[in-house]
């Protein structure tokens, strides 16, 4: 906190204090007023219950007003909805099944739970307070540095002044050529790998056929938020768009992973538009951003098909952050709320750049209106209100939990902590951070330590963890001489990034929660790529002067050479992936075939993917030596 | 040693492992396009299809049955482990089986390997047999046989495995 200025202190401690008062007001008023309606629950008995046994149970579950819906399934009034009445119910053994109940939590579904609608609106009033008191208080800081203290670190140029004269921007055309030119055969080799890599058949052929079965309905589901427990509608869209919008289901796969391909490309042009290099200097670090970029553990592993949804949203995030530090025009505003809404249209992680934007706003990024901000905090409340709302049928775990050295089943994780999963919410959202920050855990798993321990550690497993300590170490180094710098004055785009950085690795990790997986830090992968840029550019600058010490000098370039060498492990990363892609159709083709006979069309789907499953143009790994294999990923 | 001279050099040190990834990789990609082509198209030269069922990847096995190999035809396969060095006429089925190659059994499974055909009925059992369970499950679930054939419930004999099944 000593980094922060007294400003932001106090409206950070003023804006706490007024969320926490205006919730607990909202909290005790709707205690008074929001109304008590017994809850409405279907239930089906099993065939041998009697009309005795139904009635004891009506009794003892405080179940009234019943009505013989269909079969054994009767509806009715639960007027006692404790956990413990409901969990008895629930395991009753003349009840075969019911609906309207969290059958995992023992609850009402959310819609008809007052005891969680209550504390959530709550929430949400104060968070409405919270933020409408600093949109009514916010004070612009002061716009220029105070004279006195020396800056000891290179500003970088005020980006929303105007261009300073052809000069400068023939140099920045030139040197931001250069550096694509550098990236070329890197980006070109990565694309080329990914338009070779088949679909896998898990994940893709179901995919398909729920999105053939979705669209036979009505676009309209695709953006049913009680469907599933995830909500991509714009991810599922893309898939029809493309199924109907194209001849052949070929024609539809190949612009799908056209996408795909394209989203990854945009994400490096755009990175070195971002940090617009106008010296040899400031190119040499955007190469170096462009490596860390694409040797990110949250990079790689988005790239998998036909997963696009988070790769979708880096991008934007660039897009979000170059709109935010032009300076401010009429369309900044609908264009970033549409960005967001696209973003987390994709996937739930696109809100990450909720929090990026208002933090961006708050801190007087020229590009963010006051209005932008409001609009964008009310899409999120709006998301957030319409998943919470149909959250009843959630599962404590969605998917396998990565914990220490192991999985553990979604089941055995709902079984060993269902009953307080929150300790097992921090340790995901710890480890989603912590694979950003350091290339460990993965996916919740501390492999490299695991690894370690038994002597088989691999060398690149060593080259992820340390060049991503000494990055970290790096751009908390440039982070905490930024903020210093700027203590008192106006924030400079510097200063933001540091800040964004650590909000976007804080949201990722969040929303992490329920399970860790290195894609989960996507989004975050963008900011702290702009963070290495800053970071190395002020750390190189500090090296130039004559009798700094040489060994720094030579860190440096280890560090360059270790992140190079990680983006190298991209496409050879991408290419293992193609090669079990193809082994699993060579080898599921007939267990896939057995298990899925009755299902028709899923068959259609898997018979008519197996062409390019099996293209023997497939990418495959590179025949490395065994020493540079080893060293860029044996995974 | 001067300001400018040593900016120069700290700028061609942060540089050069992206100028030497760039061209390492137009060099290595480049020449890549000349290789031969991919193992599924081009079995390594010089290992027949019972050696890369036994050895082989599942990518390799895959490569000759495309090229025209028939996952039915009992071939000619010796062995020092599963036959002790003598040629014995069986079918690719259980050369996989034997050699305990799960992916390679799957892929057989998946591109024509008949339960029915002679030679292959008993593929499970011999999996059974041999301790694995996974290969036997997997035959039974995929293979879907037309008749079940009762396996031998003896415990294995010592000696050359597949060999002594088949005896």
């Amino acid at each position: 906190m000593t980094l922060i200025g007294g400003t932001l202190r106090r409206l950070l401690a003023t804006g706490a204090a007024v969320f926490a008062v205006a919730t607990l007001a909202a909290w005790l008023t709707l205690s008074a007023v929001w109304p008590r309606h017994p809850v409405t629950v279907r239930i089906r008995w099993t065939p041998a219950t009697t009309d005795n046994q139904r009635a004891d149970a009506e009794r003892r579950f405080h179940l009234t007003s019943g009505r013989l819906d269909e079969g054994t399934t009767w509806e009715y009034r639960l007027t006692d909805p404790s956990t413990s009445n409901i969990r008895a119910l629930v395991l009753h053994g003349a009840v075969d099944d019911t609906a309207h109940l969290n059958r995992l939590r023992y609850r009402p579904e959310f819609a008809q739970d007052r005891s969680r609608q209550l504390p959530a609106a709550a929430v949400a009033t104060g968070a409405f307070g919270a933020i409408a008191f600093v949109l009514v208080t916010r004070r612009r800081r002061r716009t220029v540095a105070p004279p006195g203290p020396e800056r000891p670190l290179p500003v970088v140029d005020d980006w929303t002044a105007p261009e300073s004269g052809p000069a400068a921007r023939r140099q920045e055309r030139l040197w931001s050529l250069a550096v694509l030119g550098v990236a070329a055969p890197l980006t070109i080799v990565l694309c080329t790998a990914m338009w070779r890599t088949p679909y896998p058949i898990s994940e893709t052929v179901s995919l398909l056929e729920d999105v053939e079965i979705a669209q036979e309905r009505s676009l309209l589901s695709f953006f049913d938020p009680t469907a599933r427990s995830w909500y991509r509608p714009l991810y599922h869209l893309t898939w029809s768009v493309l199924w109907r919008g194209t001849e052949t289901q070929s024609t539809s796969l190949q612009a799908f992973k056209l996408f795909q391909i394209l989203s990854a490309a945009v994400l490096i042009l755009l990175l070195v538009r971002c940090v617009r290099p106008r010296t040899a200097f400031d190119a040499a670090a955007a190469a170096f951003a462009l490596a860390v970029l694409v040797g990110m553990p949250g990079f790689r592993d988005n790239l998998e098909l036909p997963l696009l949804m988070t790769l979708v949203g880096m991008p934007i995030a660039l897009m979000l952050w170059w709109l935010m530090e032009r300076p401010a025009a009429w369309w900044h505003g609908p264009s970033m709320v549409v960005l967001v809404l696209v973003a987390i249209g994709f996937k739930e992680q696109g809100l990450v750049l909720v929090p990026i934007l208002l933090v961006a706003w708050w801190m007087g990024a020229p590009g963010v209106g006051r209005g932008t901000a409001a609009a964008v905090t009310a899409v999120a409340l709006v998301y957030l209100t319409v998943r919470f709302g149909a959250a009843g049928s959630w599962r404590p775990f969605e998917q396998d939990v990565g914990l220490g050295f192991q999985v553990v089943a979604a089941d055995d994780a709902f079984e060993r902590f269902g009953a307080f999963p929150w300790w097992l919410y921090a340790y995901n959202a710890v480890s989603t951070a912590g694979n950003i920050l350091f290339s460990e855990p993965s996916n919740g798993r501390f492999l490299t330590i695991r690894d370690a321990l038994q002597g088989t550690i691999a060398p690149w497993q060593v080259n992820h963890v340390l060049s991503s300590l000494a990055l970290t170490g790096l751009i908390a180094w440039w982070g905490v001489q930024v903020m210093r710098r700027d203590r008192g004055c106006a924030w400079s785009p510097e200063s933001r990034v540091v800040v964004l950085a650590v909000i976007a690795v804080a949201a990722s990790g969040t929303l992490g929660f329920n399970y860790a997986r290195d894609r989960l830090g996507g989004m975050s992968v963008v900011f702290y790529a702009l963070a290495a840029f800053h970071a190395v550019r002020a750390a190189a600058w500090r090296l130039t002067p004559p009798g700094t010490s040489g060994g720094l000098v030579v860190g440096l370039f280890l560090l360059a050479a270790a992140w190079q060498i990680r983006a190298v492990g991209t496409i050879e990363d991408v290419r293992a992936a193609s090669e079990a892609s193809q082994r699993e159709w060579i080898t599921a083709l007939a267990s896939r075939r057995a298990d899925f006979a009755d299902r028709t069309r899923y068959l259609r789907i898997l018979e008519s993917m197996a062409g390019q499953g099996l293209d023997p143009a497939a990418a495959r790994r590179s025949t490395y030596p065994e020493w540079a294999a080893s060293l860029l990923g044996e995974q | 040693m001067n300001t400018v001279p040593r900016a120069h050099l700290v700028t061609w040190l942060m540089a050069a492992p992206a100028l030497v990834g760039a061209l390492g990789l137009a060099a290595i990609e480049g020449g890549g396009l000349m290789r031969p082509a991919s193992p599924l198209t081009a079995p390594p030269p010089g290992r027949s299809f019972a050696d890369t069922l036994r050895n082989g990847s599942v990518e390799e096995a895959y490569a000759h049955v495309k090229a025209g190999q028939d996952p039915n035809a009992p071939l000619p396969f010796r062995d020092p482990d599963l036959t002790a060095g003598r040629e014995v006429m069986v079918t690719p089925l259980l050369v996989a089986v034997a050699a305990g190659q799960a992916n390679t059994v799957m892929m057989l499974l998946s591109f024509g390997a008949d339960l029915d055909a002679p030679g292959n009925a008993r593929a499970a059992c011999l999996a059974d047999r041999l301790g694995h369970d996974d290969i036997a499950a997997g035959i039974r679930r995929n293979g879907r046989p037309l008749v079940d054939v009762p396996c031998d419930t003896r415990p294995p004999e010592s000696g050359p495995r597949l060999l002594s099944f088949l005896d």
